[in-house]
Protein backbone atom coordinates (compact mmCIF):
# COMPACT_ATOMS: atom_id res chain seq x y z
CA UNK A 1 0.00 0.00 0.00
CA UNK A 2 1.79 3.14 -1.18
CA UNK A 3 0.74 6.23 0.66
CA UNK A 4 0.48 9.97 0.51
CA UNK A 5 2.60 10.55 3.23
CA UNK A 6 6.47 10.18 3.50
CA UNK A 7 7.48 6.95 5.81
CA UNK A 8 10.86 8.15 7.35
CA UNK A 9 11.58 4.30 8.94
CA UNK A 10 14.17 3.71 10.48
CA UNK A 11 16.94 1.15 8.00
CA UNK A 12 19.02 -0.05 11.35
CA UNK A 13 17.27 -3.09 12.79
CA UNK A 14 15.23 -3.45 16.02
CA UNK A 15 17.05 -1.39 18.43
CA UNK A 16 17.44 -2.27 22.17
CA UNK A 17 16.06 1.56 22.83
CA UNK A 18 12.70 1.19 21.04
CA UNK A 19 12.19 -2.38 22.51
CA UNK A 20 12.65 -0.82 26.06
CA UNK A 21 10.57 2.00 25.73
CA UNK A 22 7.68 -0.33 23.68
CA UNK A 23 8.12 -2.66 27.04
CA UNK A 24 7.26 0.30 29.36
CA UNK A 25 4.35 1.34 27.58
CA UNK A 26 3.34 -2.62 27.75
CA UNK A 27 4.27 -2.48 31.76
CA UNK A 28 2.41 0.80 32.53
CA UNK A 29 -0.17 1.32 29.86
CA UNK A 30 -3.45 -1.52 31.14
CA UNK A 31 -5.82 -1.17 33.06
CA UNK A 32 -4.16 -3.10 35.78
CA UNK A 33 -1.02 -1.51 35.77
CA UNK A 34 -2.22 1.27 36.20
CA UNK A 35 -4.22 1.02 39.00
CA UNK A 36 -1.16 -0.87 40.38
CA UNK A 37 1.29 2.13 40.28
CA UNK A 38 -1.80 4.26 41.76
CA UNK A 39 -2.35 1.85 44.60
CA UNK A 40 1.57 1.97 45.40
CA UNK A 41 1.49 5.49 44.92
CA UNK A 42 -1.49 5.65 47.57
CA UNK A 43 -0.35 3.25 49.78
CA UNK A 44 3.24 4.64 49.81
CA UNK A 45 2.12 8.09 50.63
CA UNK A 46 0.10 6.88 53.43
CA UNK A 47 3.15 5.19 54.63
CA UNK A 48 5.26 8.74 54.73
CA UNK A 49 2.67 9.94 56.44
CA UNK A 50 2.17 7.07 59.38
CA UNK A 51 5.96 7.18 59.27
CA UNK A 52 6.36 10.97 60.32
CA UNK A 53 4.43 10.27 63.75
CA UNK A 54 5.63 6.51 64.57
CA UNK A 55 9.19 7.69 64.16
CA UNK A 56 8.68 10.16 66.25
CA UNK A 57 12.14 9.78 68.08
CA UNK A 58 13.66 8.84 64.89
CA UNK A 59 17.51 9.43 65.32
CA UNK A 60 18.46 8.66 61.69
CA UNK A 61 16.88 9.33 58.36
CA UNK A 62 16.80 6.06 57.05
CA UNK A 63 14.65 4.46 60.22
CA UNK A 64 11.53 5.34 58.24
CA UNK A 65 12.44 3.43 55.07
CA UNK A 66 11.46 -0.41 55.65
CA UNK A 67 7.74 1.22 56.45
CA UNK A 68 7.54 3.13 53.41
CA UNK A 69 9.28 0.92 50.61
CA UNK A 70 7.07 -2.03 52.55
CA UNK A 71 3.81 -1.34 49.61
CA UNK A 72 6.18 -0.91 46.68
CA UNK A 73 8.29 -4.05 47.92
CA UNK A 74 5.69 -5.96 47.62
CA UNK A 75 3.04 -4.99 44.80
CA UNK A 76 5.90 -3.58 42.31
CA UNK A 77 7.21 -6.86 41.46
CA UNK A 78 3.44 -7.68 40.13
CA UNK A 79 3.56 -5.34 36.88
CA UNK A 80 6.55 -7.40 36.06
CA UNK A 81 5.01 -10.88 36.49
CA UNK A 82 2.19 -9.34 34.84
CA UNK A 83 4.05 -7.71 31.84
CA UNK A 84 6.15 -11.60 31.27
CA UNK A 85 3.05 -14.12 31.66
CA UNK A 86 0.77 -12.02 29.87
CA UNK A 87 2.90 -12.67 26.83
CA UNK A 88 1.61 -16.08 26.73
CA UNK A 89 -1.42 -16.11 29.00
CA UNK A 90 -3.07 -13.47 26.76
CA UNK A 91 -1.18 -14.89 23.72
CA UNK A 92 0.61 -11.35 22.42
CA UNK A 93 3.83 -13.03 22.50
CA UNK A 94 2.64 -13.92 19.03
CA UNK A 95 2.58 -10.25 18.21
CA UNK A 96 5.65 -9.38 19.80
CA UNK A 97 8.41 -12.27 18.63
CA UNK A 98 6.97 -11.20 15.31
CA UNK A 99 8.16 -7.83 15.78
CA UNK A 100 11.28 -8.90 17.37
CA UNK A 101 12.07 -12.73 16.37
CA UNK A 102 15.36 -12.12 18.40
CA UNK A 103 13.79 -13.66 21.44
CA UNK A 104 16.56 -12.63 24.12
CA UNK A 105 16.37 -9.04 22.82
CA UNK A 106 13.21 -8.97 24.31
CA UNK A 107 13.56 -10.87 27.65
CA UNK A 108 16.81 -8.34 28.18
CA UNK A 109 14.43 -5.13 27.27
CA UNK A 110 12.02 -6.33 30.52
CA UNK A 111 14.66 -6.72 32.82
CA UNK A 112 16.44 -3.37 31.35
CA UNK A 113 13.03 -1.97 32.44
CA UNK A 114 12.84 -3.89 36.17
CA UNK A 115 16.17 -2.26 36.80
CA UNK A 116 15.06 1.28 35.53
CA UNK A 117 11.80 0.75 37.84
CA UNK A 118 14.00 -0.46 40.74
CA UNK A 119 16.19 2.42 40.14
CA UNK A 120 13.76 4.73 39.94
CA UNK A 121 11.70 3.65 42.91
CA UNK A 122 14.90 3.36 45.19
CA UNK A 123 15.76 7.17 44.98
CA UNK A 124 12.39 8.15 45.49
CA UNK A 125 12.04 6.14 48.14
CA UNK A 126 14.92 7.13 49.95
CA UNK A 127 13.92 11.26 49.53
CA UNK A 128 10.68 9.93 51.07
CA UNK A 129 12.49 8.69 54.09
CA UNK A 130 14.46 11.69 54.26
CA UNK A 131 11.85 14.01 54.09
CA UNK A 132 9.75 12.01 56.77
CA UNK A 133 13.14 12.19 59.11
CA UNK A 134 13.03 16.29 58.55
CA UNK A 135 9.22 16.94 58.87
CA UNK A 136 9.79 14.27 62.24
CA UNK A 137 12.59 15.72 63.73
CA UNK A 138 11.26 19.63 63.22
CA UNK A 139 7.86 18.70 64.80
CA UNK A 140 9.65 16.51 68.06
CA UNK A 141 12.41 18.68 68.00
CA UNK A 142 15.12 16.62 68.00
CA UNK A 143 18.29 16.34 65.31
CA UNK A 144 18.68 13.80 62.46
CA UNK A 145 22.04 11.73 62.43
CA UNK A 146 22.92 11.88 58.43
CA UNK A 147 26.13 9.84 58.80
CA UNK A 148 24.68 6.44 58.59
CA UNK A 149 27.40 4.26 56.90
CA UNK A 150 26.74 3.50 53.29
CA UNK A 151 26.75 -0.04 54.00
CA UNK A 152 23.58 -0.02 55.95
CA UNK A 153 22.05 2.61 52.97
CA UNK A 154 22.85 -0.20 50.47
CA UNK A 155 21.39 -3.21 52.54
CA UNK A 156 18.30 -0.82 52.55
CA UNK A 157 17.61 -1.75 48.86
CA UNK A 158 17.89 -5.35 48.99
CA UNK A 159 14.69 -6.55 50.02
CA UNK A 160 12.79 -4.49 47.18
CA UNK A 161 15.76 -5.47 44.60
CA UNK A 162 15.38 -9.48 45.50
CA UNK A 163 11.51 -9.48 45.41
CA UNK A 164 11.39 -7.58 42.26
CA UNK A 165 14.52 -10.41 40.77
CA UNK A 166 11.82 -12.83 42.28
CA UNK A 167 8.94 -12.05 41.08
CA UNK A 168 10.64 -11.76 37.82
CA UNK A 169 12.22 -15.27 38.13
CA UNK A 170 8.97 -16.90 38.88
CA UNK A 171 7.31 -15.36 35.81
CA UNK A 172 10.18 -16.17 33.26
CA UNK A 173 10.29 -19.58 34.90
CA UNK A 174 6.68 -20.46 34.22
CA UNK A 175 5.32 -18.19 31.67
CA UNK A 176 1.38 -18.17 33.22
CA UNK A 177 0.51 -15.62 35.38
CA UNK A 178 -1.53 -16.98 38.48
CA UNK A 179 1.42 -19.84 38.62
CA UNK A 180 3.57 -17.16 39.00
CA UNK A 181 1.58 -15.05 41.44
CA UNK A 182 1.11 -18.17 43.40
CA UNK A 183 4.66 -18.71 43.34
CA UNK A 184 5.41 -15.63 44.64
CA UNK A 185 3.14 -14.93 47.39
CA UNK A 186 3.28 -18.60 48.93
CA UNK A 187 7.31 -19.47 48.34
CA UNK A 188 8.43 -17.19 51.05
CA UNK A 189 6.39 -18.34 53.79
CA UNK A 190 5.96 -21.65 52.84
CA UNK A 191 9.80 -22.02 53.24
CA UNK A 192 9.33 -20.52 56.34
CA UNK A 193 6.91 -23.07 57.02
CA UNK A 194 8.91 -26.22 56.18
CA UNK A 195 11.91 -25.27 58.14
CA UNK A 196 10.42 -25.49 61.00
CA UNK A 197 10.72 -29.19 60.86
CA UNK A 198 13.26 -30.76 62.79
CA UNK A 199 14.88 -32.49 59.97
CA UNK A 200 14.89 -29.58 57.60
CA UNK A 201 15.63 -26.44 60.50
CA UNK A 202 19.36 -26.56 60.37
CA UNK A 203 19.82 -26.00 56.69
CA UNK A 204 16.76 -23.41 56.22
CA UNK A 205 18.93 -20.68 55.78
CA UNK A 206 20.52 -21.90 52.76
CA UNK A 207 17.30 -22.21 51.07
CA UNK A 208 14.67 -19.51 52.61
CA UNK A 209 14.88 -15.93 51.47
CA UNK A 210 13.01 -15.07 54.81
CA UNK A 211 15.36 -16.72 57.26
CA UNK A 212 18.73 -16.22 54.97
CA UNK A 213 17.05 -12.61 54.80
CA UNK A 214 18.12 -11.87 58.49
CA UNK A 215 21.33 -10.51 57.06
CA UNK A 216 19.38 -7.23 56.61
CA UNK A 217 18.62 -7.22 60.75
CA UNK A 218 21.59 -9.11 61.73
CA UNK A 219 24.33 -7.67 60.00
CA UNK A 220 26.28 -9.84 57.43
CA UNK A 221 28.70 -12.59 57.92
CA UNK A 222 30.72 -14.53 55.85
CA UNK A 223 28.24 -17.39 56.73
CA UNK A 224 24.98 -15.24 56.87
CA UNK A 225 26.25 -13.79 52.84
CA UNK A 226 26.71 -17.21 51.83
CA UNK A 227 23.77 -18.34 52.69
CA UNK A 228 21.73 -15.21 51.25
CA UNK A 229 23.64 -15.31 48.04
CA UNK A 230 22.29 -19.95 48.08
CA UNK A 231 18.81 -18.60 48.78
CA UNK A 232 18.96 -15.75 45.85
CA UNK A 233 20.85 -19.17 43.48
CA UNK A 234 18.04 -21.79 44.45
CA UNK A 235 14.89 -19.05 43.92
CA UNK A 236 16.05 -16.48 41.68
CA UNK A 237 19.38 -17.91 39.30
CA UNK A 238 17.98 -21.43 38.46
CA UNK A 239 14.34 -20.01 37.66
CA UNK A 240 15.89 -17.24 35.56
CA UNK A 241 18.10 -19.48 33.59
CA UNK A 242 15.62 -22.26 32.94
CA UNK A 243 12.85 -19.26 32.22
CA UNK A 244 15.02 -17.94 29.57
CA UNK A 245 15.65 -21.25 27.44
CA UNK A 246 12.13 -21.87 27.69
CA UNK A 247 11.08 -18.51 26.08
CA UNK A 248 13.91 -18.61 23.82
CA UNK A 249 12.56 -22.56 22.26
CA UNK A 250 8.93 -22.52 23.34
CA UNK A 251 6.89 -22.85 19.81
CA UNK A 252 3.72 -20.33 19.43
CA UNK A 253 0.85 -22.07 18.84
CA UNK B 1 9.30 -13.32 -2.39
CA UNK B 2 8.27 -16.09 0.45
CA UNK B 3 10.25 -19.66 -0.28
CA UNK B 4 8.80 -22.93 1.76
CA UNK B 5 10.77 -25.57 1.03
CA UNK B 6 9.79 -28.93 2.09
CA UNK B 7 8.59 -27.68 5.84
CA UNK B 8 7.65 -30.88 8.28
CA UNK B 9 6.88 -29.71 11.60
CA UNK B 10 5.80 -33.04 14.06
CA UNK B 11 4.73 -33.04 17.31
CA UNK B 12 5.69 -36.16 19.08
CA UNK B 13 3.62 -38.69 17.00
CA UNK B 14 1.19 -36.21 15.11
CA UNK B 15 2.79 -34.77 12.03
CA UNK B 16 1.37 -31.23 11.77
CA UNK B 17 3.14 -30.30 8.32
CA UNK B 18 4.74 -33.22 6.22
CA UNK B 19 6.92 -31.84 3.25
CA UNK B 20 5.56 -28.35 2.20
CA UNK B 21 6.81 -26.54 -0.71
CA UNK B 22 5.21 -23.58 -2.40
CA UNK B 23 6.07 -19.76 -2.77
CA UNK B 24 4.69 -16.58 -3.47
CA UNK B 25 5.72 -14.08 -6.21
CA UNK B 26 5.86 -10.67 -6.33
CA UNK B 27 2.16 -8.80 -7.47
CA UNK B 28 0.36 -11.46 -6.33
CA UNK B 29 -1.93 -12.81 -4.14
CA UNK B 30 -1.90 -16.52 -3.06
CA UNK B 31 -4.54 -18.36 -1.47
CA UNK B 32 -3.65 -20.72 1.37
CA UNK B 33 -6.83 -23.03 1.69
CA UNK B 34 -7.55 -26.14 3.95
CA UNK B 35 -9.77 -27.52 6.30
CA UNK B 36 -9.54 -26.97 10.31
CA UNK B 37 -6.34 -28.59 11.48
CA UNK B 38 -4.77 -28.99 7.98
CA UNK B 39 -1.64 -27.08 8.83
CA UNK B 40 -2.20 -23.51 7.34
CA UNK B 41 -0.89 -21.75 11.13
CA UNK B 42 1.41 -23.88 11.64
CA UNK B 43 2.98 -23.66 8.04
CA UNK B 44 2.48 -19.37 8.60
CA UNK B 45 3.91 -19.87 12.09
CA UNK B 46 7.05 -21.44 10.12
CA UNK B 47 7.45 -18.68 8.14
CA UNK B 48 7.77 -16.17 10.45
CA UNK B 49 9.94 -18.35 12.96
CA UNK B 50 7.33 -18.26 15.84
CA UNK B 51 7.26 -22.31 15.20
CA UNK B 52 10.29 -24.32 14.48
CA UNK B 53 9.71 -26.46 12.32
CA UNK B 54 11.40 -30.02 12.50
CA UNK B 55 12.70 -30.28 9.02
CA UNK B 56 12.56 -27.67 5.86
CA UNK B 57 13.60 -24.29 5.54
CA UNK B 58 11.45 -20.94 4.63
CA UNK B 59 12.72 -17.97 3.81
CA UNK B 60 11.47 -14.27 3.14
CA UNK B 61 13.08 -12.11 0.68
CA UNK B 62 15.82 -14.37 0.71
CA UNK B 63 16.34 -14.59 4.87
CA UNK B 64 15.09 -16.70 7.23
CA UNK B 65 12.73 -14.69 8.95
CA UNK B 66 14.48 -14.48 12.60
CA UNK B 67 17.21 -13.24 10.94
CA UNK B 68 15.69 -10.33 9.33
CA UNK B 69 17.23 -7.03 11.25
CA UNK B 70 13.60 -5.46 11.28
CA UNK B 71 11.06 -7.96 9.56
CA UNK B 72 8.22 -5.43 9.94
CA UNK B 73 9.44 -3.35 7.88
CA UNK B 74 9.22 -5.55 4.88
CA UNK B 75 6.32 -7.95 6.19
CA UNK B 76 2.99 -7.12 7.88
CA UNK B 77 2.13 -10.24 9.52
CA UNK B 78 -1.60 -10.93 10.98
CA UNK B 79 -1.91 -14.39 12.74
CA UNK B 80 -4.65 -14.14 15.40
CA UNK B 81 -6.64 -11.12 16.14
CA UNK B 82 -7.70 -12.53 19.15
CA UNK B 83 -3.94 -12.09 20.73
CA UNK B 84 -4.17 -8.66 21.22
CA UNK B 85 -4.25 -7.24 24.62
CA UNK B 86 -8.10 -6.37 25.66
CA UNK B 87 -6.43 -3.46 28.41
CA UNK B 88 -4.61 -1.80 25.99
CA UNK B 89 -5.94 1.17 23.80
CA UNK B 90 -6.05 0.39 19.47
CA UNK B 91 -3.47 3.30 19.24
CA UNK B 92 -1.06 2.29 22.63
CA UNK B 93 -1.33 -0.71 20.46
CA UNK B 94 -0.46 0.70 17.63
CA UNK B 95 2.42 3.24 19.40
CA UNK B 96 4.13 -0.29 20.60
CA UNK B 97 4.37 -1.19 17.23
CA UNK B 98 5.55 1.86 15.78
CA UNK B 99 7.98 2.34 18.03
CA UNK B 100 9.65 -0.86 17.76
CA UNK B 101 9.54 -0.28 14.02
CA UNK B 102 10.94 2.86 14.20
CA UNK B 103 8.19 4.53 12.12
CA UNK B 104 7.20 8.09 13.26
CA UNK B 105 3.83 8.44 15.11
CA UNK B 106 2.15 10.31 12.32
CA UNK B 107 1.77 6.72 10.57
CA UNK B 108 -0.11 5.72 13.39
CA UNK B 109 -3.25 8.23 12.77
CA UNK B 110 -2.66 7.49 9.10
CA UNK B 111 -2.35 3.56 9.31
CA UNK B 112 -5.84 3.85 11.50
CA UNK B 113 -7.82 6.16 8.62
CA UNK B 114 -7.05 4.05 6.19
CA UNK B 115 -8.38 0.96 8.15
CA UNK B 116 -11.78 2.23 8.72
CA UNK B 117 -10.86 3.27 12.76
CA UNK B 118 -11.47 6.67 14.19
CA UNK B 119 -9.42 8.16 16.18
CA UNK B 120 -11.83 8.24 19.19
CA UNK B 121 -12.15 4.40 18.39
CA UNK B 122 -8.71 3.91 18.72
CA UNK B 123 -8.72 5.60 22.04
CA UNK B 124 -10.84 2.61 23.18
CA UNK B 125 -9.70 -0.40 25.25
CA UNK B 126 -9.33 -3.27 22.90
CA UNK B 127 -11.89 -4.80 25.17
CA UNK B 128 -14.77 -2.41 23.79
CA UNK B 129 -14.23 -3.97 19.66
CA UNK B 130 -15.77 -6.25 17.82
CA UNK B 131 -13.49 -8.92 16.08
CA UNK B 132 -14.21 -6.96 12.59
CA UNK B 133 -13.08 -3.77 14.62
CA UNK B 134 -10.05 -6.19 15.67
CA UNK B 135 -9.44 -7.80 12.22
CA UNK B 136 -8.67 -3.98 11.31
CA UNK B 137 -6.34 -3.05 14.03
CA UNK B 138 -4.48 -5.99 13.25
CA UNK B 139 -4.32 -4.84 9.65
CA UNK B 140 -3.59 -1.40 10.24
CA UNK B 141 -0.52 -3.10 12.55
CA UNK B 142 0.57 -4.84 9.32
CA UNK B 143 0.38 -1.52 7.29
CA UNK B 144 2.30 0.61 9.71
CA UNK B 145 6.09 0.52 8.09
CA UNK B 146 4.23 0.21 4.52
CA UNK B 147 5.68 -3.12 3.51
CA UNK B 148 6.59 -5.03 0.39
CA UNK B 149 4.65 -8.54 1.70
CA UNK B 150 1.86 -9.56 3.66
CA UNK B 151 0.81 -12.34 5.47
CA UNK B 152 -2.87 -12.97 6.43
CA UNK B 153 -4.29 -15.30 8.49
CA UNK B 154 -8.07 -15.29 8.25
CA UNK B 155 -8.06 -11.42 8.31
CA UNK B 156 -11.42 -11.44 7.05
CA UNK B 157 -13.36 -13.30 9.85
CA UNK B 158 -15.84 -10.73 11.71
CA UNK B 159 -15.79 -7.83 8.73
CA UNK B 160 -19.10 -7.08 7.65
CA UNK B 161 -19.72 -6.51 3.88
CA UNK B 162 -18.51 -3.12 3.81
CA UNK B 163 -14.99 -4.37 5.43
CA UNK B 164 -14.90 -7.71 3.20
CA UNK B 165 -15.23 -5.16 0.14
CA UNK B 166 -12.58 -2.67 1.67
CA UNK B 167 -9.96 -5.50 1.92
CA UNK B 168 -10.57 -6.59 -1.04
CA UNK B 169 -9.61 -3.62 -2.80
CA UNK B 170 -6.92 -3.08 -0.33
CA UNK B 171 -5.21 -6.31 -1.46
CA UNK B 172 -5.93 -5.43 -4.77
CA UNK B 173 -3.91 -2.07 -4.76
CA UNK B 174 -1.24 -3.75 -2.61
CA UNK B 175 -0.15 -6.14 -5.27
CA UNK B 176 -1.16 -3.89 -8.00
CA UNK B 177 1.96 -1.96 -6.28
CA UNK B 178 4.25 -5.00 -6.82
CA UNK B 179 3.37 -5.93 -3.23
CA UNK B 180 2.64 -10.11 -2.30
CA UNK B 181 0.56 -11.24 -0.38
CA UNK B 182 -0.04 -15.05 1.34
CA UNK B 183 -3.99 -15.20 2.26
CA UNK B 184 -4.84 -17.70 4.42
CA UNK B 185 -8.59 -18.39 4.83
CA UNK B 186 -12.29 -20.11 4.86
CA UNK B 187 -13.78 -17.87 2.69
CA UNK B 188 -13.15 -19.17 -0.68
CA UNK B 189 -15.53 -17.44 -2.46
CA UNK B 190 -13.50 -14.46 -1.55
CA UNK B 191 -10.21 -16.00 -2.15
CA UNK B 192 -11.51 -16.58 -5.03
CA UNK B 193 -12.11 -12.63 -6.16
CA UNK B 194 -8.72 -11.89 -4.72
CA UNK B 195 -5.95 -14.46 -5.15
CA UNK B 196 -3.98 -14.72 -8.07
CA UNK B 197 -3.31 -18.51 -7.43
CA UNK B 198 -3.80 -21.21 -5.06
CA UNK B 199 -2.02 -23.30 -2.56
CA UNK B 200 -4.30 -26.12 -0.82
CA UNK B 201 -3.35 -28.10 2.12
CA UNK B 202 -5.16 -31.18 3.67
CA UNK B 203 -3.77 -33.15 7.15
CA UNK B 204 -0.44 -31.28 6.30
CA UNK B 205 -0.06 -31.92 2.73
CA UNK B 206 -0.27 -29.66 -0.53
CA UNK B 207 -2.60 -30.91 -2.60
CA UNK B 208 -2.95 -28.23 -5.22
CA UNK B 209 -0.50 -25.35 -5.93
CA UNK B 210 -2.04 -24.04 -9.12
CA UNK B 211 -2.95 -20.10 -10.40
CA UNK B 212 -6.27 -19.88 -9.55
CA UNK B 213 -7.96 -19.56 -13.45
CA UNK B 214 -6.24 -23.30 -13.97
CA UNK B 215 -7.93 -24.56 -10.72
CA UNK B 216 -11.88 -23.17 -11.24
CA UNK B 217 -11.86 -24.61 -14.78
CA UNK B 218 -11.81 -27.97 -13.09
CA UNK B 219 -14.80 -27.16 -11.58
CA UNK B 220 -17.85 -24.75 -11.34
CA UNK B 221 -15.89 -22.52 -8.90
CA UNK B 222 -13.45 -22.38 -6.41
CA UNK B 223 -15.49 -24.05 -3.42
CA UNK B 224 -16.46 -27.07 -5.97
CA UNK B 225 -12.81 -27.72 -6.45
CA UNK B 226 -11.96 -27.72 -3.29
CA UNK B 227 -14.53 -29.65 -1.83
CA UNK B 228 -13.43 -32.76 -4.16
CA UNK B 229 -10.17 -32.67 -3.98
CA UNK B 230 -10.33 -32.61 -0.13
CA UNK B 231 -13.00 -35.03 0.11
CA UNK B 232 -10.81 -37.35 -2.49
CA UNK B 233 -7.86 -36.67 -0.50
CA UNK B 234 -9.67 -37.69 2.89
CA UNK B 235 -11.00 -41.25 1.09
CA UNK B 236 -7.90 -42.05 0.25
CA UNK B 237 -6.44 -41.83 3.72
CA UNK B 238 -8.95 -43.42 5.02
CA UNK B 239 -8.61 -46.23 2.61
CA UNK B 240 -4.55 -46.34 3.30
CA UNK B 241 -5.27 -46.77 6.53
Amino acid sequence: MKTDISLNVDTNGVRLSNIVKAETRKATDTHVSRIIIITIVLLTFAMFVVSIYKFGNAASWTHPFNAISSPACTILPIIFILLICEEWTRGTALVTYTFVPQRNKVILAKFIILLVFFLGTIITLYAFSAIASIIASGTNSYSISWSEPIYSVILLILPLLVNMLFGFSMAIATQETTLALGLYFFVPPTTVVVSQLPVIGPYAKWFSLEHSSSIFIAGATGVTTAQYICSLFIWIFVPCIIGIFRNMKRDLN
Amino acid sequence: MIEVLRLTKKYKSLVAIDDVSFSVKPGTITGFVGPNGAGKSTTLRCIVGLTTPTSGAATVLGSHYVNLENPSRSIGVILDASRLHPGRSGYSTLKTASTIIGVPDSRIEYVLKECGLTTLEGKREIKTYSLGMRQRLCIAQALLANPQILILDEPMNGLDPQGIRWIRSLLKKFTNDGGAVLLSSHLLSEVQKVADHIVMICEGKILVDKPLEELVEEGDDLEAVYVNYTEKFSRRSIHED
